[in-house]
């Protein structure tokens, strides 16, 4: 089973004692230029990617907000996956880890998504809950959801819970506590549910670290 | 994210934050990291909290995350197309390659282009200092 730099198994291995490589992963952000068509300007991108992979942080995630997911058709994704790991390589990183964000509206569209990004060398499929029919989607559903595309995947799924971008929808603790058994699911992407601004809360001169979460 | 690390092995489930501003109160409660989008500027500094938290050294972790977290609010409010904008400018990228995808509109405002300069800036010396001990 291949490792990257910091010793991490690259997939869910019950030996490794991290399931999603620990540390700081950058969102890259995705450059398109001028033209009418608005492509991704490639020679920008990949002047980007070098700067963060060269930068030394732990991994680098493709197509998630910042990176305009959205607006991305599957290939583009793809691209950026191919790009990123050919630049990781000639920096002697071949198992620097790239973490993909999803876009799909149904589940087999995101399950499409995790297969295509897989095919073209990424680790982890950051999932985000499909929110079009944000008014029929349940607890229950959302739970069921993760855990068929966790159950098709070809790479781990790292759950991406940002109720700002999908209508509301959070995958509250209760669900995670559930979805944490799924052995495909490694680990959540907290949005704000967790404890912002916290850092201006606190004084200079405290020492204490401790900080009770919101939920 | 406490409940969840408490109840899992990181070997099983790991929780990041969404946001560098609370990276060190995130690993303080078991948080395993950052998909932070201040690294597309400031990697280094990022990494650096991330080294000295793990190398005992809380209080000068602490300190550069209160810069952080100044630098954090640019990011945060300046929006999708305000980040690539002030990325574009300081990373020194071409100008026609700023914009997000239509929809999305311009981030033109001369006086917000302004204050996220300003905002996104106090990490800035910090980052020039770890690339030139790098």
């Amino acid at each position: 089973m291949p490792s990257n730099e910091n010793g991490v198994s690259a997939s869910n291995g019950s030996s490794s004692q991290y399931s999603y490589p620990p540390g700081i992963h950058v969102p890259s952000l995705t450059f398109f230029n001028d033209s009418k068509r608005q492509e991704i300007d490639w020679d920008t991108q990949n002047k980007h990617l070098t700067f963060l992979i060269q930068s030394g942080v732990h991994g680098i995630v493709l197509a998630g907000t910042n990176g305009e997911a959205m607006p991305m058709t599957r290939q583009e994704k793809c691209d950026l996956v191919q790009a990123t790991r050919k630049i990781a390589t000639e920096q002697d990183k071949p198992n620097f880890p790239i973490t993909v964000g999803t876009s799909g509206i149904s589940t087999r569209d995101v399950i499409d998504d995790c297969v295509a990004v897989k095919e073209a060398a990424a680790d982890y499929a950051l999932v985000l809950v499909p929110s079009f029919f944000h008014f029929a989607m349940t607890k229950e559903a959302i739970c069921d959801f993760f855990e068929e595309v966790a159950d098709e995947s070809p790479i781990p799924v790292l759950i991406y819970n940002f109720p700002g971008v999908v209508s509301g929808l959070n995958v509250d603790s209760t669900m995670l506590d559930r979805l944490a058994k799924h052995k495909n699911i490694v680990g959540v992407k907290v949005g704000l549910f967790g404890i912002p601004n916290v850092g201006s809360m606190l004084t200079s001169s405290s020492s204490s670290l401790a900080v009770a979460s919101p939920k | 994210m406490t409940r969840l690390t408490a109840a899992y092995p990181t070997s099983q489930f790991c929780a990041l934050a969404g946001q560098s501003d609370w990276l060190i109160p995130a690993l303080s409660v078991g948080g395993t990291g950052c998909i932070t989008g201040v690294g597309n500027l400031y990697p280094r500094a990022c990494v650096e909290i991330w080294n000295l938290y793990h190398a005992g050294k809380i209080e000068a972790a602490q300190k550069l995350q209160y810069t952080l977290s100044v630098s954090e609010l640019g990011f945060g409010d300046g929006g999708i197309n305000g980040t690539k904008w002030v990325v574009g400018e300081l990373l020194g990228y071409s100008e026609k390659s700023r914009d997000c995808r239509r929809p999305y509109p311009k981030f033109d405002s001369a006086e917000k282009r302004q204050w996220i300069l300003k905002q996104v800036r106090a990490l800035e010396a910090e980052e020039s200092r770890l690339k030139k001990t790098a």
